[in-house]
C-alpha cells in the first residue's frame, strides 16, 4: 500500500519576534535577558473581545494563529502540543492553594487549566466535530502532535489536519527555573512562549515543503535515532542540518553525536531568534518551512558550513531532556 | 485492508485491586473500591474516593526503588500497571524496542503539591526536581526509566478524562502506519490536591458514593490508578507465538466542540466517537453485546451520553454500565482502566454491574445492568470522554483466528 504524501499547506507564529508575519527572516529583533515574552498581535483584529477577555494570553494567541493558518478552511483533525499546557491558569490556582489552603475555588481556572483547553477552544470556535488530541511531552511535544497527524494522513483516515504546539511562561515558573539555574546560563539563549499553528494537506498545491518523516525519541542517542531514520529513508544529500542547540553547554551536548556523524553536513540555529521554550521546536519547523519555500536560508540561520542554494532539504533535530526528535522535510519542487 | 491490532498483554492498578484478579474478583462480587480518603493529605473527607489502596512506600517497596527519591504517586502507579501487562505479554523475549505511550493530566502535580508548602526557600535541587517530575511527558518518562532500556520513545497524550484511551487509539494508529512495532498504552492518574478541588469548585463531586445513570444522581466520585495494554499487530503476535487476549475491532474520536467543561444536550461528540467507532470496526449497532460507558454520575455527563446511546442504539439497547461506581473517576487513567475492564469482562463473558442504581433519568433513562450476570460476549465498546468534549470509543473483540 502506497502511504499518503504529508504537506505544510501554512504556517504561523506568535513568539518574540514579529507575530503573524516573516519579518525576521531579513531583520531579525534581537533578544536580550533571561526571559522575553512573546509579542502579541491586536487581538481585537482577529477575535471577539468579549469572548477573548476570558481567554488567557495561550489561548489567545493559539486561536490566532489557528484562524490565520485555517483561513475558514474545515479540517478533519485537530492535533495540539504543549508543554506546559495552560500554565497561566494553573499558576492561579496554586497561588489560591499557597494563600487560601484548600478553602479556595477557582472554577473558571480550573476549566482553563487541562492542557487540552486549548485545542478544545479552536475545535468550538470552530463548530468543529472532527478528532481532536493533545500531546504534552516536554520539549518534543509539537513532534508527537505532528506524529499523530502524520500517521493518520499515512493511513488516509484524514486527508488534512491543524497542528499547533503552544506554551506560555508564568512567572512562578520563571522563578523556579532561575532557582534550578537552569536559564541564564552562559551563552544560554532567553526563555520565551510560542505559539505555532499549521495546516498539513495531503495535495501538494500552494505548500511550503513536504514532511517525510518524523522519529520522537526516548533514551536514545542521536547516534542511534540517526540510524533509524537513515534506514527507513532514501537520502543522497542532506542540505543542512538545523539544530534546537541553545547556547547552554550542559543543555547542547546531546548533539555533538550527531554532529560527529553528519561531520559535512551545515549547521543552522534557531534559537537565538526565538528563544527557548517547550514549544521553541515548532518553531523551528516553521523557520524550516520558510527556508524550502523560498529556498534560501538567512545568514541570521547559518552557524557552521555553507549551505548549498537553494536549499532542497532539510533535518530538523530537536533534544529536550531524555526525549529527541528527527523531522525530515522537503521542498516541493 | 489494514491488520487487525491485538491485546497481547494488560495490566490496571486500581481501587477495586493492584492487579487484574483482584480487580475481576472485585467486578464478580460487586465490592466498590470506593471510601473515605486515606492516602492524598486533604483537609476533605466529605467527599467518597477511589484510592488505591497501598501508600506511595508500599508501592515503592513493591517495585523494589529507593523511597529516598522523589517519586510522583502517578509514575509509581503506572509502573505497577505496565509491569503486569509486560510480563502477561512476555515482552522481555521482544527483540524490538518498545513504544510508551501514557495519558495523563495531573502528571507530577502530586510532587509539585509536596514542595509548594516550602515554595520560598527551595534549593537549586528542590526547584531542579520540582521542574523535572511535574509534567506529564516526565511522569511518562519516569515510567520508562524503571524499565531500563525496554521503550526507546514516549508520547503523552493529554485529552483530560480521555486521555488514556486516545493513548491506545494513538498505539493502533502508529502500528498500523509502520511508525510502530509494540506499543504499551493507557495512562495513569494520582489524585492531587490540585483537581480535587478543582472539582469541587465546579460543585460537580458527590458526597456519597456516585450513582452513575440514577434519576438523583449528585455527581461523580474521583479515584485514581493505572492501567495499561500492550498492542501489536496480528502477524507479529504470530511470529512470537504470543497468547491474545483480544482484538481491537475499532475507535473513534470527536469532538463535542459545545463547551470546555459541560457536554451538549444530544452528546453529539459522544455520538459521533460511538459511530466512527463502529464505522472503523465495520460492526452495526446491534453487534455490540455490552457497553462500558464513560458514565460518571454527574447530572450533565450521564444526561448527555444517554442521549448519544439512544441516538445511535434506538430501543435496541445493548447492556450498559459504568464500571466508575466501583472504581471512582479515575480522570486521565480511566479510558485505559475502562479498556481493561472491558477486556476482562470480554475474556470472562459476564455484565459488570452499574452499583448504587435505583431509578431512571427521566424522559430518556438508561437501564444500567444492576449486578455481575454471566453474558454470551463479541464486541464490548468502552466510551471514554474528557473536559473540552474529547470524546473517544473503542470496541474490543473476542479473538479468533
Amino acid at each position: 500500500m502506497e502511504s499518503k504524501k504529508v504537506y505544510i499547506k501554512a504556517i504561523a507564529q506568535i513568539s518574540a519576534q514579529q507575530p503573524l508575519s516573516d519579518d525576521w527572516f531579513a531583520k531579525p529583533i534581537e533578544l536580550q535577558g533571561d526571559f522575553v515574552p512573546a509579542c502579541n498581535p491586536q487581538f481585537r483584529n482577529f477575535l471577539n473581545p468579549l469572548a477573548a477577555r476570558r481567554m488567557t494570553p495561550i489561548l489567545k494567541r493559539a486561536l490566532v494563529t489557528a484562524k490565520v493558518v485555517l483561513n475558514g478552511a474545515t479540517v478533519d483533525a485537530i492535533v495540539t502540543g504543549t508543554g506546559l499546557g495552560c500554565a497561566t491558569s494553573s499558576e492561579k490556582i496554586i497561588n489560591a492553594m499557597l494563600e487560601e489552603g484548600e478553602a479556595f475555588s477557582q472554577p473558571t481556572h480550573f476549566m482553563q487549566s487541562t492542557h487540552n483547553t486549548i485545542g478544545s477552544l479552536v475545535a468550538i470556535d470552530s463548530k468543529c466535530h472532527a478528532y481532536n488530541s493533545t500531546y504534552s511531552q516536554d520539549g518534543i511535544s509539537a513532534e508527537c502532535a505532528l506524529l499523530d497527524a502524520f500517521a493518520q494522513m499515512r493511513l488516509g483516515k484524514i486527508s488534512n489536519a491543524l497542528v499547533g504546539s503552544h506554551d506560555e511562561l508564568p512567572e512562578s515558573w520563571l522563578k523556579m527555573m532561575k532557582r534550578g539555574k537552569i536559564v541564564d546560563n552562559p551563552g544560554q539563549v532567553p526563555e520565551s512562549e510560542a505559539s505555532v499553528s499549521m495546516l498539513l494537506d495531503s495535495d501538494k498545491t500552494g505548500s511550503k515543503c513536504e514532511i517525510k518523516d518524523i522519529l520522537v525519541a526516548y533514551n536514545t542517542s542521536f547516534d542511534a535515532l540517526l540510524n533509524s531514520f537513515i534506514s527507513r529513508n532514501e537520502i543522497s544529500h542532506l542540505d543542512a542540518l538545523i539544530t534546537g542547540v541553545n547556547g547552554w553547554e550542559k543543555h547542547d551536548n546531546a548533539y555533538n553525536a550527531l554532529f560527529s556523524a553528519l561531520p559535512e553536513v551545515p549547521q543552522l540555529h534557531y534559537k537565538h531568534i526565538f528563544g527557548e521554550s517547550c514549544s521553541a521546536s515548532a518553531l523551528g519547523i516553521y523557520a524550516s518551512a520558510l527556508c524550502l519555500k523560498h529556498g534560501e536560508v538567512p545568514v541570521t540561520l547559518q552557524h557552521e558550513g555553507k549551505t548549498s542554494l537553494p536549499v532542497k532539504n532539510l533535518l530538523v533535530a530537536n533534544s529536550s531532556g531524555s526525549n529527541k526528535s528527527l523531522i525530515f522535510l522537503k521542498s516541493c519542487d | 485492508m489494514s491488520e487487525r491490532i491485538v491485546i497481547t498483554g494488560a495490566g490496571i492498578v486500581s481501587a477495586i485491586g493492584n492487579n487484574k484478579q483482584q480487580c475481576l474478583e472485585s467486578l464478580k462480587m460487586g465490592a466498590s473500591g470506593i471510601g473515605e480518603v486515606r492516602f492524598l493529605d486533604t483537609e476533605h473527607h466529605e467527599f467518597p474516593v477511589g484510592e488505591v489502596k497501598m501508600s506511595n512506600l508500599e508501592m515503592c517497596n513493591l517495585l523494589g526503588i529507593s523511597n529516598k527519591q522523589v517519586h510522583s504517586r502517578t509514575t509509581l502507579m503506572g509502573i505497577i500497571a505496565v509491569k503486569e501487562a509486560l510480563t502477561q505479554a512476555r515482552a522481555d523475549s521482544l527483540y524490538c524496542p518498545l513504544t510508551l505511550i501514557s495519558g495523563t493530566t495531573v502528571g507530577g502535580m502530586d510532587v509539585t503539591e509536596r514542595y509548594l508548602s516550602k515554595s520560598q526557600d527551595m534549593t537549586q535541587e528542590e526547584c531542579v526536581s520540582c521542574i523535572t517530575t511535574h509534567t506529564c511527558g516526565a511522569s511518562t518518562n519516569a515510567i520508562a526509566a524503571y524499565f531500563g532500556n525496554t521503550f526507546n520513545s514516549t508520547l503523552t497524550p493529554s485529552t483530560a478524562c480521555s486521555s488514556a484511551l486516545n493513548a491506545i487509539t494513538l498505539g493502533c494508529d502508529l502500528i498500523k502506519a509502520g511508525l510502530a512495532q509494540v506499543v504499551v498504552a493507557g495512562g495513569s492518574e494520582c489524585l492531587s490536591l490540585f483537581h480535587l478541588n478543582g472539582f469541587k469548585s465546579l460543585m460537580i463531586l458527590d458526597t456519597e458514593p456516585c450513582k452513575p445513570f440514577d434519576n438523583n444522581r449528585k455527581g461523580l466520585n474521583l479515584g485514581e490508578g493505572a492501567a495499561f495494554v500492550v498492542l501489536e499487530s496480528e502477524q507479529h503476535a504470530a511470529e512470537r507465538g504470543a497468547n491474545v487476549m483480544a482484538t481491537i475491532a475499532g475507535y473513534g474520536n470527536a469532538c463535542d466542540a459545545f463547551h470546555q467543561t459541560a457536554s451538549s444536550p444530544d452528546g453529539e461528540g459522544a455520538f459521533l466517537a460511538m459511530s466512527k467507532a463502529l464505522g472503523d470496526a465495520q460492526l452495526a449497532a446491534n453487534d455490540i453485546d455490552y457497553i462500558n460507558a464513560h458514565g460518571t454520575g454527574t447530572p450533565n455527563n450521564d444526561q448527555s451520553e444517554s442521549a448519544a446511546i439512544h441516538r445511535l442504539f434506538g430501543d435496541d439497547m445493548p447492556p450498559v454500565s459504568s464500571t466508575k461506581s466501583f472504581t471512582g473517576h479515575t480522570t486521565s487513567a480511566s479510558g485505559a482502566i475502562e479498556t481493561v475492564i472491558s477486556l476482562l469482562v470480554l475474556q470472562e463473558q459476564f455484565l459488570p454491574a452499574n452499583l448504587n442504581w435505583e431509578s431512571s433519568i427521566e424522559d430518556d433513562g438508561i437501564v444500567p445492568v444492576r449486578k455481575a450476570t454471566s453474558a454470551s460476549l463479541h464486541n464490548v465498546m468502552c466510551n471514554s470522554f474528557g473536559f473540552g468534549g474529547n470524546d473517544s470509543s473503542l470496541i474490543l473483540s473476542k479473538y479468533s483466528e
